[in-house]
């Protein structure tokens, strides 16, 4: 018995040594792998100055389907070095951790040389110095005619201090989806305003159905935002104040504090994330949710019921308003490959196109000319997002127009969490919005 | 004498019925423990539709899709590979120096090694979680990242302080008499502890190694910091990667996560019958 | 001690000692000590994430005293705890007890019930979730079909915190039995015959043979399960996050929140320091105490 446990004991360390050298082989591979880029690119026409230098670049995970994302994100960046002669390493960086991820990165000097990343990443890193000012490429762009292209709104978030700190690629814009079939089945219009969305979520509890989710997570927190910005209000004042317990503000919260009271609100999603309430909508177990627009595009012929986005909502004052965030693209101070990036940056951001129209990117473009492609333009959902959403829509930041570093902080603020969650679980709305607003004054020192 | 045959004839039956009785009751216990798995294994056999849309316990349609998937596209073998290796290095590495540790605590009460072995259990005090960035910075200074030595070394100095408590606690509860008798008789202390000590505590060898193996398999948050190509990762962290995009592919994940778990079962089956008495024969009468 | 030339040289009994303990030092000097007292400075200064901080003093211990959430953590952590340590204990201990006896198809059941500790947290935990997330979820099935009404585990402060501590025991009672299963393998059966032949009852067989012989091994796996109580992060984070409304936050998440979303690594330092301190504390009075037994 002994021997045959030790012969055991002796195979499994020969096994696990003949993985380890399997193992330790893949590892020893060149760092310029992941891609099978063309080496004889100097052949091509043009090529770059900076032909033969490698870049890393690091993309979240956009896509809601990430292996086709991955691949057409692959696709333009074989194209981009066969032109170029500029080696891409791409990696697809998983949302789970990513604070971890890049912070440890910036600490330990690891970074890729350009990023795409959250919202206000670019502008928190750009406080302590790791940030490469785009300046130089924002004129290029003005030159080349490209910059108008570019919505305006998403433009002015990417300035502080001075500076532009990064390029955004994709607006995330929130719009209250619904379930037509619902409504129709009860007689119910589509609401316009706050009270007549108030009056369909009573009607449809009064049928058994829960009118109104708000999800747990950030999305839970954004839902906050859409209601609040939609009554005039916002997290900051124009001029930089905190203002989260604004009257305004307190108002949108005590509305939605009325739906739980009413019975509206859908229970479980205190405990679900976005994504498990966006999968609850889509399964038909609620009617309303504030949620981005490319949602129901995506899923209009995969559901058993009609979806509808609802045109902006008016708020008790006639207020418009919503959330909206742009996401960026980021070159790193420590980069030894600026231009090469720079070159990479502007070639990337004119040739996204596919990463939504076949990359299930889940925002929209904010390139206006993107637009112009049928997927867009036949497109009633996002045609919508573009014209309607994007012009009132305000981020973490609003009523500031521009990001700041401690903007990542205080949308991070895991009070907001709180106060969605309350939410729905009937508690204090107002305290637990007073404790967003202390706890925002903390961090912006006020 | 017909009534004592009788009565025996009774007593067996009503022995078979009891038996039955467990063996139907510890089915249901074990049935409802394990529920979450199964429903998982389950789960890995139904198409990712049926999945999101109804909740059936067993699959409609029952299909192997997700596994073939999972190995074809998302290159499972490299990921086990990593995952095997990485444990089995590390547990080996761990066992050897906590044993060794463990028996010089157990024998020797002498103040300054006794500190050790306080400090060892303040260690295990200190959340990983914290230590992450210091940790990384470290490594990264040596150059060490996304290279699977670090990761090696790091589950190693996981486990060393449990395992070196638990191997003191065993040897503790066997009485010295054989190895002194061994070591009057010419043995050294190193042959005494290989020869003796170590058979007589053999099931508690293959707790703590169990332990080990289940630690280093099953680890998440290390492995997804320091191996970040994804050709290194393991399977943890492939798993988890499942759920981070919006639309998850819960059917597959349940797969990869099936996949993950047999090993690590077939092995503890395997080692199970090694941990029940008849391994100790020849021990003292305390 | 042998004098050679006058000169002391080393004990040579403390060579074999120090030779054995060498290996699994290194390992931890490396990898425990270096971030253990980065952790203790970060703690003294108003660390952030990315730069270094200056030097305040206590200040951080003053606040995160004084702070609501971190008094809500402790009362949570100390529930958690609790109910983790004694209900994994009390049910290892028992399924240890059964698994060691005559039972069929012994190594199928011992395999079955250990089941729980071998899946790695990432998937038993996203089992448990989709089992409870919605009023259509398996387990409120089972509760509406007795007639019950379904319960929002994920989105009720108790019930979030009576399903954690279900998920605790239920992934550690295995190691206990386990741990105590291996234990058991030394007690000699001869004692358990004569101890019948002497007309013991089973109780008094496990009280007078069985329990002392464990002792040294369920304390530890005590302490052990304690620290794992204190410290679980994964479960927690996998499960609950945290929620909701942190009732489910213990110590280290709320530290974890501290560093990593409020950017404030001095204070999470802080929390984790105060925390290791208490629970060293206890364990050195637990270890204290089982020295005593033994003497």
């Amino acid at each position: 018995m002994k021997k045959l446990v030790a012969v055991l004991l002796a195979i499994m360390l020969l096994a696990s040594m003949c993985f380890g050298m399997t193992a330790c082989g893949s590892t020893s591979a060149p760092a310029a792998d992941s891609v099978d880029a063309a080496p004889a690119a100097e052949d091509a026409s043009g090529g770059s100055p900076y032909a033969g230098e490698t870049i890393e670049f690091w993309d979240m995970a956009w896509g809601s389907d990430s292996a086709r994302y991955e691949a057409e994100a692959k696709k333009i960046i074989d194209a981009f070095t066969a032109e170029t002669g500029i080696i891409v390493n791409y990696t697809a960086v998983p949302w789970t951790n990513w604070y971890e991820t890049f912070v440890t990165a910036v600490a330990s000097n690891t970074n890729p040389d350009i990023s795409t990343g959250s919202g206000y990443q670019a502008f928190q890193f750009s406080a302590l110095g790791y940030i490469e000012p785009l300046d130089d490429v924002y004129e290029e762009l003005e030159a080349s005619g490209e910059l108008q292209g570019f919505m305006t709104r998403a433009l002015d978030l990417m300035y502080y201090d001075g500076h532009y700190r990064a390029l955004p690629w994709m607006a995330d814009v929130r719009g209250l989806l619904y379930n037509k079939t619902m409504l129709d089945e009860n007689g119910i219009d589509v609401p316009t305003n706050w009270d007549e969305l108030e009056a369909a979520c009573v009607k449809l509890s009064e049928a058994g159905i829960y009118g109104f989710a708000i999800p747990s997570d950030s999305a839970g927190k954004q839902t906050v935002y859409q209601f609040a910005y939609n009554n005039g209000g916002g997290v900051m004042t124009a001029d930089g104040q905190v203002s989260v317990y604004c009257d305004e503000n307190r108002e949108a919260v005590a509305f939605l504090a009325r739906l739980g009271e009413k019975g509206c609100l859908y229970p479980a999603a205190a405990g679900m994330t976005g994504s498990e309430t966006q999968a609850a909508f889509l399964n038909g177990e609620f009617c309303f949710m504030i949620t981005t627009p490319a949602l129901a595009e995506a899923n209009y012929d995969l559901v058993d019921f009609e979806i509808g986005v609802a045109e902006p909502l008016a708020a008790p004052n006639g207020n418009h308003g919503g959330f909206f965030s742009a996401n960026n693209i980021m070159i790193y101070a420590n980069s030894e490959h600026k231009e090469a990036a720079k070159e990479f940056l502007k070639y990337w951001s004119a040739n996204e196109l596919p990463m939504f129209t076949k990359g299930t990117a889940s925002g929209i473009p904010v390139r206006a000319e993107f637009y112009e492609d049928p997927y867009f333009s036949e497109s009633k959902f996002l045609t919508m997002a573009f014209n309607e959403f994007i012009p009132i829509g305000g981020n973490a930041v609003w009523r500031m127009t521009s990001n700041f570093p401690e903007a990542n902080d205080l949308d991070g603020l895991t009070e907001w969490t709180a106060l969605a969650q309350g939410i729905t679980m009937g508690e204090d709305a107002d305290a637990l919005l007073k404790a967003v607003d202390d706890a925002a004054r903390e961090v912006m020192g006020q | 004498m017909s009534g004592g045959v009788h009565v025996i004839h009774t007593k067996t039956r009503a022995k078979k019925i009891r038996r039955i009785a467990v063996f139907v009751l510890l089915l249901g216990f074990v049935f409802v423990l394990d529920f979450p798995i199964i429903f998982m294994v389950l789960n890995s056999l139904k198409p990712n539709d049926e999945l999101l849309k109804t909740l059936t316990f067993l699959p409609d349609n029952w299909t192997f899709e997700n596994y073939i998937a999972v190995f074809q596209k998302n290159n499972l073998m490299v990921y086990i590979k990593n995952s095997f290796f990485l444990t089995a290095s590390s547990c080996l590495i761990a066992i050897s120096a906590s044993a060794l540790a463990g028996y010089v605590l157990s024998r020797y009460r002498h103040g300054a090694i006794q500190t050790y072995g306080s400090l060892l259990l303040m260690l295990q005090i200190f959340p990983m979680i914290l230590v992450l960035i210091p940790l990384f910075v470290f490594f990264t200074k040596l150059g060490m990242l996304d290279k699977h030595i670090s990761v090696i070394l790091l589950y190693t100095a996981i486990c060393v302080p449990y395992s070196t408590c638990m191997f003191r606690a065993y040897f503790d509860s066997i009485g010295k008499s054989l190895e002194e008798a061994a070591w009057i008789d010419g043995c050294t202390k190193f042959q005494a502890f290989v020869r003796i000590v170590i058979p007589l505590t053999w099931p508690g060898f293959i707790a703590v190694t169990i332990y080990c193996i289940i630690l280093c398999w099953n680890e998440f948050m290390m492995a997804n910091l320091f191996l970040r190509k994804s050709e290194l990762r393991t399977l943890p962290v492939v798993i988890r990667s499942f759920i981070s995009s919006d639309s998850t592919n819960w059917a597959q994940m349940m797969a990869t996560a099936t996949i993950a778990f047999i090993p690590v079962f077939i092995l503890f089956i395997f080692f199970q019958k090694y941990m029940i008495a008849g391994y100790t024969d020849g021990g003292t009468k305390e | 001690m042998e004098r050679i030339g006058g000169k002391r040289i080393v004990n040579r009994k403390w060579v074999l000692p120090l030779v054995f303990i060498l290996p699994s030092l290194l390992f931890v000097l490396l990898v425990n000590i270096y971030p253990l007292l980065s952790g203790i400075a970060y703690s003294f200064t108003n660390k952030k994430l990315l730069g270094s901080g200056t030097f305040i003093g206590l200040k951080n211990y003053t606040d995160v005293f004084a702070s609501e959430d971190f008094k809500k953590s402790i009362g949570f952590t100390l529930t958690f705890s609790i109910s983790g340590v004694l209900g994994s204990f009390v049910f290892g201990l028992l399924a240890a007890l059964l698994l060691n006896t005559n039972i069929p198809a012994r190594s199928f059941f011992r395999s079955a019930m250990l089941l729980p500790w071998i899946v790695p947290s990432v998937v038993s935990v996203t089992c448990w979730r989709w089992m409870v997330l919605k009023d259509t979820s398996i387990i409120n099935a089972i509760i509406t079909a007795f007639g019950g009404d379904p319960i929002y585990f994920l989105s009720d402060q108790k019930w979030a915190v009576v399903l954690v501590c279900a998920l605790k025991i239920w992934k550690n009672f295995p190691f206990v039995a386990v741990s105590i299963l291996a234990a058991l393998q030394g007690v000699n059966r001869n004692l358990f015959e004569a101890a019948r032949l002497d007309g013991a009852n089973s109780w008094q067989v496990f009280w007078n043979i069985t329990w002392p012989h464990l002792i040294p091994v369920a304390t530890t796996t005590t302490i052990l399960l304690c620290i794992w109580c204190f410290n679980d992060f994964e479960n927690l984070f996998l499960l609950t996050q945290g929620g909701p409304m942190n009732a489910t936050t213990n110590i280290v998440i709320l530290a974890y929140n501290y560093a990593f979303t409020k950017n404030s690594v001095g204070k999470a330092s802080a929390m984790a320091i105060l925390q290791l301190i208490v629970v060293l504390t206890f364990s050195l009075i637990s270890m204290r105490n089982q020295k005593q037994v033994e003497e």
